[in-house]
């Protein structure tokens, strides 16, 4: 059968060249042929092949049956005898007709199996997307329409009946998306996106609606997207190009897909995480079956394969040996390492160097060392780690035993058996915690004199802070070449976190959205300062899976949500994060009216931390700051205090929820060791906030403390973070930080008397009163300096009120009802009115006046359970008993 | 899945018969060359997994580390010992899979031999 190219738009290729890949000098173009005979001529042969084997298949079984039939009827006991087979009879020659049917359904089976080419590996370098003028032009070349899987070829015949059904001239990005959408693959990264096709498909339709119409051709734009869908294959070591691979083709061609998949929720970075992580796990069932092949070649014993090693009794007791757990499946594939992995290999292959890979917990590194076991069961690494064990020591095991005597000569031992074995390779984890260990001498040191004399080397880690502030200075730092594992970008680690979800799935029998991956990732790098990512991601996720797999199942397949995921993060880190719900938007929409309940009049006060606290919760703001940074300025008993109560407990739950610092207490110098602690020791101020990251922060009186610590909440204003004394980083992004203030407090009641406007007020103590108090970028770091205005004669009568309330639910809670007049409450709240100190008088007046007097009539015996308590203007207190019962 | 290419319903008939002469051509060709190449790489790969040719490249190297000359000499012993072993069992495996490709190679042949024997036999009678 002969390919015709003239079907291959000749005049279309000669224009704009063919379009193809180059893999290892062969050029790979586009040669199938879409219209409607070789459709529909494709699916007949292929139809047909298929009948064939069947035919031979039931040839065979036909022969079969008609063969034992014959000789279980007839020839029972002929069959054993040597004649029988060669005796002439039609029994022998259904059986034999069997046999050649057999021979022929193998041949249609292998035949249709080897019309699929398998996309070669690279072996230099990379696929490279190039076009040339010719097909003469390639002095190599292959159709990758054999390349295709079947799902493809279905995928583009159907995007083609798309089109020709619409009369479309051209096969567009549009039909293949559309045509993609019956991919299993396609349909599982919909599901995984939380999509539903019709959504996608409806604004398809009508945008294709008015798309040009003629004799439908497989043009360039279709033959582009199949180039690509190669090329990703290619690059990506897939055997062939799968429906996922055209679905991410034609959605990288086509903006208006970008655009419809956007508004329905998956962003650019939503698919091609959710594209990849289907790749991956692609990726990983293909080398998982490499893996095992050559694991099997493995020896998993202490010996070599030629049995020049020497056993090792001592060490076998203080390491894991990770090549053998590579071999039983153990250790997870390490995934997106390849830099780091290529430079440990490059150290090593270099000169037998020792490593030290330097990242902070969580970060990776086990996981590259695991890594290179799997090269090693695989032997895909440099001839010095052939046929060797990779055994990880541990270190505690040595130091520990017999009560820490003896560590050096344990120690000494391990590295003795290391050199006399000649295969083991030894990996020592949190090596900086080697130095200064052990009795009369370092086993550091110990280590750095064994490296010296050349006979192993090691492949160690370590904490960025162990490897500077120890290992960097001691004997062994400069025997170690350094290279670091950083922590992954988003992208990496929501790859990486996506290499392990099928495991986290299978286990606890749930499935995870994409939303519910890049959320543990986004939450985690956000709010889990323990641990980096993707450790702190991994955890999140398996945590999150644990929860959902023992919820009770309504149905067979349990989604893990981003909700999930939210809830999990926020029982950890006790920061809100889940979505907003109904009763807390209309809680948050009440705020200021619900702050108002308790603090009187200072609007602009209550308006701005509400505003605050809105932009919080609805992740409106700046995540590298505290939510919001305030000082409040003031007389005495105006409300700055009591505002932050207010809003402590109206929106964290409970007056106590806030984290409080008199910082009267705090005006000396020692005192910044008090708050963020130091050698060793955790601070008060930090611990506070490590313990409760969502909290309010109020710094009281904040002008008496020391400028060092003013300096300390420079930073925190800025970076939203400060390091303790254990060296952890502590997170202050989720605090609301309330500093109060009595500074400029004489200026401000001079000039309110006056009558000066309160705006002009603030002004004159920002540019001239405040900055002999606080430097210029202190007071530039606060989101809003708020100047709490002096309370009036009505601000103070409506005060009153409040603690007249307060009054008579403590009495409430004894038994007792209280009732107070008007007149009576107007005459306490002008005894307690002082403009110099606000309502600071009025609690002392209320205590003297009336609280003194009800607690000498309950202790008189006056007053009984179910009394009722009348405060008089006057002073003077009336008891009505109850009616008898 | 054929790359090729446009036809009509006369082209089938050819497709049908020529698809029974392409079976005995791909069975001797494309289909011995796969067979072959299978039995050969099985053989390999067993070879490979007991282990014969380090032993052999192995055999004046003491085993256990032990590089006294008493230990030397069982080592050499142990080794040819081994190899030998080693060697006969590869042999015989070798030998096994060699009969089964011989059996699938003539296979077709047989079945046809035998066909048209008691074919022509029976139609004799």
């Amino acid at each position: 059968m002969s390919l015709d190219l003239s079907l291959i738009q000749e005049s279309e290729a000669q224009t704009s060249g063919i379009p193809g890949v180059l893999i290892d000098g062969t050029f790979w173009y586009w040669d199938g042929v879409m219209n409607a005979d070789a459709i529909a001529y494709r699916k007949r042969m292929h139809g047909i092949a298929k009948m064939f084997r069947w035919i031979g298949v039931g040839a065979a079984l036909v022969s079969f049956i008609v063969f034992v039939i014959g000789v279980v009827t007839i020839h029972a006991t002929d069959v054993l005898d040597s004649d029988f087979w060669l005796t002439p009879h039609g029994d022998l020659f259904a059986f034999w007709l069997g046999v050649l049917s057999l021979c022929y359904a193998w041949y249609k089976t292998r035949v249709i199996a080897d019309a699929t080419v398998t996309i070669p590996k690279t072996r230099n370098g990379v696929p490279e997307k190039t076009s040339i003028p010719s097909l003469g032009a390639a002095s190599r070349k292959q159709g990758m329409f054999c390349a295709m899987a079947s799902d493809s070829v279905a995928l583009f015949e159907e995007a083609y009946a798309l089109a020709k059904k619409s009369n479309h001239a051209d096969v567009m990005a549009m039909h293949i998306f559309a045509a993609s959408t019956a991919d299993r693959d396609v349909r599982v990264l919909f599901a995984r996106l939380g999509i539903s096709l019709s959504s996608v498909i409806d604004p398809l339709r009508r945008k294709m609606a008015p798309l040009p119409t003629g004799e439908t051709s497989f043009g360039n734009t279709a033959i582009g997207i199949v180039r690509d869908a190669f090329f990703s294959a290619a690059t990506f070591g897939s055997e062939h190009v799968s429906g996922l691979e055209c679905f991410a083709a034609a959605y990288d061609a086509d903006p208006f897909l970008q655009e419809v998949m956007f508004a329905v929720g998956a962003d650019r970075d939503a698919t091609m995480n959710t594209i990849a992580w289907l790749r991956i796990q692609d990726a990983l069932r293909r080398r998982y079956q490499d893996f095992r092949k050559a694991a099997g070649f493995k020896p998993t014993g202490n010996m070599d394969r030629a049995y020049t090693a020497v056993a090792t009794p001592f060490l076998d007791n203080v390491t894991d040996d990770l090549t053998k757990n590579a071999v039983y499946g153990r250790s997870e594939f390490c995934v997106d390492r390849d830099m780091e992995m290529k430079a440990l290999l490059r150290s090593i292959e270099g000169g037998s160097q020792s490593v030290v890979l330097v990242g902070s917990p969580g970060v990776g590194k086990g996981a590259v060392i695991e890594g290179l076991a799997q090269l090693m069961v695989e032997e895909r690494v440099p001839n010095i780690l052939k046929d060797k064990r990779l055994l990880r020591m541990n270190v505690s095991h040595i130091v520990s035993a017999e009560g820490g005597n003896g560590a050096e000569e344990r120690f000494l031992y391990a590295l003795f058996e290391v050199a006399a074995s000649g295969n083991i390779i030894l990996v020592i984890e949190n090596i900086h915690e080697l130095v200064g260990v052990g009795g009369s001498i370092d086993l550091s040191s110990i280590l750095a004199g064994e490296l010296e004399k050349g006979y192993t080397f090691v492949i160690a880690t370590a904490t960025p802070g162990g490897y500077t502030e120890k290992l960097e200075r001691s004997s062994l730092g400069p025997k170690l070449q350094r290279i670091a594992i950083d922590e992954p970008d988003r992208n990496l680690a929501i790859r990486i976190l996506e290499s392990h979800i099928g495991g986290i799935e299978n286990t606890n029998n749930v499935v995870f959205t994409y939303h519910a991956v890049a959320a543990c990732v986004d939450l985690a790098a956000r709010y889990l300062h323990d641990i980096v990512l993707p450790t702190s991601a991994l955890s999140v996720a398996r945590e999150a899976a644990l929860d959902v797999g023992k919820k009770p199942r309504t149905q067979g397949l349990v989604w893990v949500t981003r909700e999930d995921i939210a809830a999990r993060v926020s029982e950890q880190s006790k920061v809100p994060v889940t979505s907003i719900s109904q009763d807390e938007s209309q809680k948050l929409l009440q705020l200021e009216s619900r702050l108002h309940e308790r603090v009187i009049g200072q609007e602009a006060a209550i308006s701005s931390v509400s505003s605050a606290l809105r932009r919080a919760r609805t992740e409106l703001r700046s995540g590298s700051r505290p939510i919001a940074n305030f000082l409040f300025l003031g007389p005495t008993g105006v409300g700055k205090t009591e505002l932050a109560k207010t809003t402590s407990e109206v929106y964290f739950g409970s007056e106590n929820a806030m984290v409080r610092f008199d910082m009267s207490e705090y005006q000396d110098q020692a005192s910044v060791a008090r708050l963020i602690g130091s050698n060793g020791q955790a601070g008060l101020l930090t611990e506070a906030i490590r313990k409760t990251p969502f909290t309010l922060l109020l710094l009281d009186e904040l002008e008496k403390a020391h400028p060092d610590i003013l300096n300390l909440f420079l930073q925190v204003m800025d970076d939203g973070r400060l390091t303790d004394g254990l060296g952890r980083m502590i997170d202050f992004t989720n605090v609301i930080l309330i500093a109060t203030s009595n500074a400029g407090t004489q200026y401000i009641q001079d000039e309110v008397q006056k009558g000066t406007n309160l705006a002009a007020v603030k002004s004159e103590l920002m540019e001239n009163q405040l900055r002999q108090v606080y430097r210029p970028e202190f007071l530039n770091r606060f989101d809003d300096v708020i100047v709490f205005s002096p309370l009036t004669q009505d601000d103070v009568a409506a005060i009153t009120y409040l603690m007249v309330a307060k009054i008579e639910e403590r009495l409430k809670a004894k038994g007792l009802n209280f009732q107070i007049d008007d007149d009576a409450v107007h005459e306490l709240s002008v005894q307690g009115y002082d403009p110099k100190f606000g309502a600071r008088p009025l609690r002392r007046v209320l205590q003297d006046k009336v609280e003194n007097l009800i607690a000498e009539r309950i202790l008189q015996g006056d007053v009984g359970r179910r009394d009722t308590v009348i405060y008089h203007k006057g002073g003077t207190i009336s008891v009505e008993k109850a009616a008898a019962l | 899945m054929q790359g090729a290419q446009g036809g009509n319903g006369a082209g089938l008939l050819w497709e049908l018969g020529g698809d029974i002469l392409r079976f005995p051509a791909w069975w001797y060709g494309k289909g011995l060359l796969r067979a072959a190449t299978y039995a050969m790489e099985f053989v390999q790969g067993y070879v490979r997994s007991i282990g014969v040719m380090t032993w052999a490249r192995n055999m004046f190297v003491p085993m256990f580390g032990r590089y006294d000359w008493q230990s030397r000499i069982i080592s050499v012993f142990m080794r040819l010992v081994n190899v030998v072993g080693r060697g006969f069992v590869t042999i015989i495996v070798a030998a096994i899979v060699l009969g089964i490709f011989a059996f699938y190679v003539a296979l077709p042949g047989i079945a046809v031999a035998f066909i048209l024997f008691h074919a022509t036999s029976i139609l004799s009678l």
